[in-house]
């Protein structure tokens, strides 16, 4: 009896580990699909308004030259994870195909920009900052219409 | 705790309130648990029997836990004994001085078996890091 | 005079000695996805963790025994074990993060890859329990936790609308988009970090390495009832400065750096220092209390001599598992697991184990072999028997919340 004690403990455990981690599995159906497009969305939006809020503080002399660098580095690993996590993932139909692309794009340009943003930090030019983030504020509107047109969670 | 006599006499306690004391030697220092009780059973079929011996150490308490936990615990402890016989340390009856909320042993607490690690520990380890004989805080 | 200070001193200390890499962290995820619609869930911990904190500090006063050793006396060496078993396991995770979090802190400061501080920082916790005084030790980093009262400062100067702080504050609801589930498991998380068990453990082992007595009681009482909620208004504060700035504009707080935009934001270079120097001085306390609390729940369960209190070469197993505990807590965190997320998983689990560390509190305070004419009134009865059943019942929620919203995404 406590064997099977023990042993649902550890199952309880491990399950719990394997879903804390969450690894990304293929999307099956195309609502599975929005459902991960959408995360994704959310993911990076959140590391695009931080690396706003960032620059800002930056080029306003709010903050010090490493906490700007940190704080941008960490945004841009994010986006960096977002957009790999999401690109291996197979659309699953022609609809999925275009959520893709639309998403893909705004996952490029947001890379592109907070990555810039993340290299002036690290060679002490945060005046620059503020100026270079502007993109981002587009960027996040396009985004959190995104997330809007994907609708509630099923 | 009201019903215990001290002195030179064995007498009979109530085993739970021995269990899992804690054991207070006569410097005050802390040297364990009671793990264990030895009792013996008297030559009077209709006597109660008498405890003899507090065990304390962890074949003891590998003993008293029984199961899974307390074979890992034996198999662990039979790994770190530096000797080879099995006995569990032993604190004699006779030592015990007063039982309040600890149990209070007229002994000193480092010439007992129980503290066999404690003493390793500190010789082989703690000892050789500076400081160690530092004032206590 | 002097009292007057010492019972300040006392409080300040407990104020700011509350916060720990837990709370910083779930209080400010939460802020930034829910508002301040879970602030309620922060005050239940507090209150909570007030009462308990108060009985185990009079247990130790009176019975000069601390929490882990009374467990094994009332439970038994077996459910003891377990008892052990699980509070161990959740200790060392806590320390793990603890110790991440300070490297985190640090690395805010020098822009050097905070996996490199990580064993200096272990050394630096350990140097600290061997060397320093309880109470010194105590004392300061309680007392430099106090800048984390910047975030209250930063809320202030963000000039937000009070009305409608309090609003969300005081009609929870769960926000559009966001499931119930989400809602309580992050609620269970705030819970579990308010009410984290190796704060009671560290709480009724210092009574005991302080030698608190009888006369000693109304201190305790001051520093729980005064301090601790304190405390928890710092939690509360970094809840408000991230759903001021965070929430509306969909930032989720994944990392420790992002905590302290809401303080830049409103205070520029001053505040960003201060919160740094919080974050640091709560990590690091935080720590040290985390590692002495290894050593104390295994040598209190096995009877070994514990404690600062005495000299190192005479608690020579305590310091062993407390070193074994810092170098365990060092190589894991330098494996790059990710230390918010072995945050979240300590305070989660902490709050599944909850009934484990607070019950038998709850049975010593009420024993009168024990605690003579101390034993707890009716009224602190009621309460922490209400807190009992809640604390079951968040238990027993925890892990099927966990795997039901896959740990809070």
């Amino acid at each position: 009896m406590r064997r099977i004690t023990i042993a649902l403990l550890i199952l309880i455990v491990v399950v719990a580990l394997i879903v804390g981690l969450r690894p990304m599995t293929p999307a099956r159906t195309r609502d599975d699909f929005a459902n991960k497009s959408k995360d994704t969305a959310e993911s990076v939006l959140s590391s695009v308004q931080t690396a706003r809020l960032t620059a800002g503080v930056g080029t306003r002399g709010d903050a010090f030259g490493p906490y700007v660098s940190v704080v941008l580095s960490e945004s841009d690993d994010a986006v960096a994870k977002a957009q790999g996590s999401y690109d291996r993932i197979q659309p699953p139909d022609a609809w999925s195909d275009a959520t893709r692309a639309r998403l893909g794009r705004l996952l490029d340009r947001s890379g592109d920009v907070v990555s810039q943003l993340r290299i002036v930090a690290r060679r002490g030019e945060l005046d620059r900052l503020e100026r270079l983030a502007r993109p981002l504020r587009p960027l996040a509107a396009k985004l959190q219409r995104f997330i809007d047109d994907a609708g509630p969670r099923p | 705790m009201s019903d215990q006599h001290l002195g030179a006499g064995r007498h009979v306690w109530a085993v739970l309130e021995l269990l899992d004391r804690q054991l207070v030697d006569e410097t005050g220092r802390l040297v364990g648990k009671v793990d264990d009780v030895e009792f013996e059973l008297p030559d009077d079929p209709d006597g109660l029997p008498r405890v003899t011996a507090l065990l304390a150490g962890l074949g003891a308490l590998a003993n008293h836990i029984g199961g899974d936990a307390g074979a890992a615990l034996a198999a662990a402890e039979r790994r770190l004994a530096a000797r080879r016989d099995q006995h569990p340390s032993r604190v004699d009856i006779e030592a015990v001085r007063d039982i309040a909320s600890a149990i209070e042993l007229g002994t000193d607490g480092l010439d007992l078996d129980t503290n066999r690690g404690e003493r390793w520990v500190r010789d082989v380890i703690i000892d050789k890091i500076p400081g160690a004989r530092h004032a206590a805080e | 005079m002097k009292k007057i200070f010492g019972v300040t001193l006392g409080i300040l200390t407990a104020m700011g000695g509350f916060i720990d890499i837990g709370d910083i962290v779930a209080n400010s995820a939460t802020g930034a996805r829910f508002g301040m619609s879970l602030a309620w869930a922060v005050l239940l911990g507090v209150v909570g963790i007030v009462v308990y904190a108060e009985m185990a500090g009079r247990v130790a006063s009176v019975t000069k025994r601390a929490t882990f050793d009374l467990v094994r006396e009332r439970l038994g060496a077996r459910t003891g074990l377990v008892n052990l078993g699980a509070s161990f396991f959740i200790t060392m995770l806590t320390l793990i993060a603890e110790v991440a979090g300070v490297a985190l802190a640090v690395q805010l400061v020098v822009d050097v890859n905070y996996l490199l501080w990580i064993p200096l920082v272990g050394f630096a916790v350990w140097m600290v329990i061997w060397r320093v005084k309880f109470s010194t030790l105590e004392t300061v980093f309680g007392l430099m936790g106090l800048a984390m009262i910047v975030v209250v400062v930063a809320v202030v100067q963000l000039h937000p609308s009070w009305s409608q702080l309090w609003h969300h504050a005081s009609h929870p609801s769960v926000p559009s988009g966001e499931g119930h589930p989400t809602y309580f498991y992050y609620a269970i998380a705030l819970f579990g970090a308010a009410m984290t068990p190796y704060e009671v453990f560290f709480f009724s082992s210092g009574a005991v390495e302080e030698k608190w007595t009888r006369s000693d009681l109304m201190l305790n009482r001051a520093n729980v009832y005064l301090g601790f909620p304190l405390g928890g208004f710092l939690s509360l504060g970094l809840m408000a400065g991230a759903a001021l700035v965070f929430h509306p504009i969909g930032v989720g707080v994944e990392n420790l750096s992002q905590v302290g935009l809401p303080t830049s934001i409103a205070l520029g270079k001053v505040g960003l220092a201060f919160i740094i120097v919080g974050f640091v001085a709560c990590t690091f306390g935080a720590a040290l209390e985390t590692a002495l609390s290894c050593g104390y729940t295994v040598s209190q369960y096995f009877g070994w001599q514990w404690g600062k209190l005495v000299r190192p070469r005479e608690a020579a197993r305590f310091h062993l598992v407390v070193l074994v505990s810092l170098f365990v807590a060092v190589v894991v965190g330098v494996t790059a697991v990710d230390p918010i997320k072995v945050t979240e998983y300590s305070i989660v689990l902490s709050a599944a184990a909850l009934p484990l560390t607070y019950f038998p509190i709850l049975v010593v305070a009420n024993d009168r072999t024990y605690m003579g004419e101390d034993v707890n009134g009716p009224v602190k009865n009621t309460i922490a028997t209400f807190y009992m059943v809640v604390l079951t019942i968040v238990a027993l929620a925890t892990v099927p919340l966990m795997i039901a919203t896959k740990a809070g995404a």
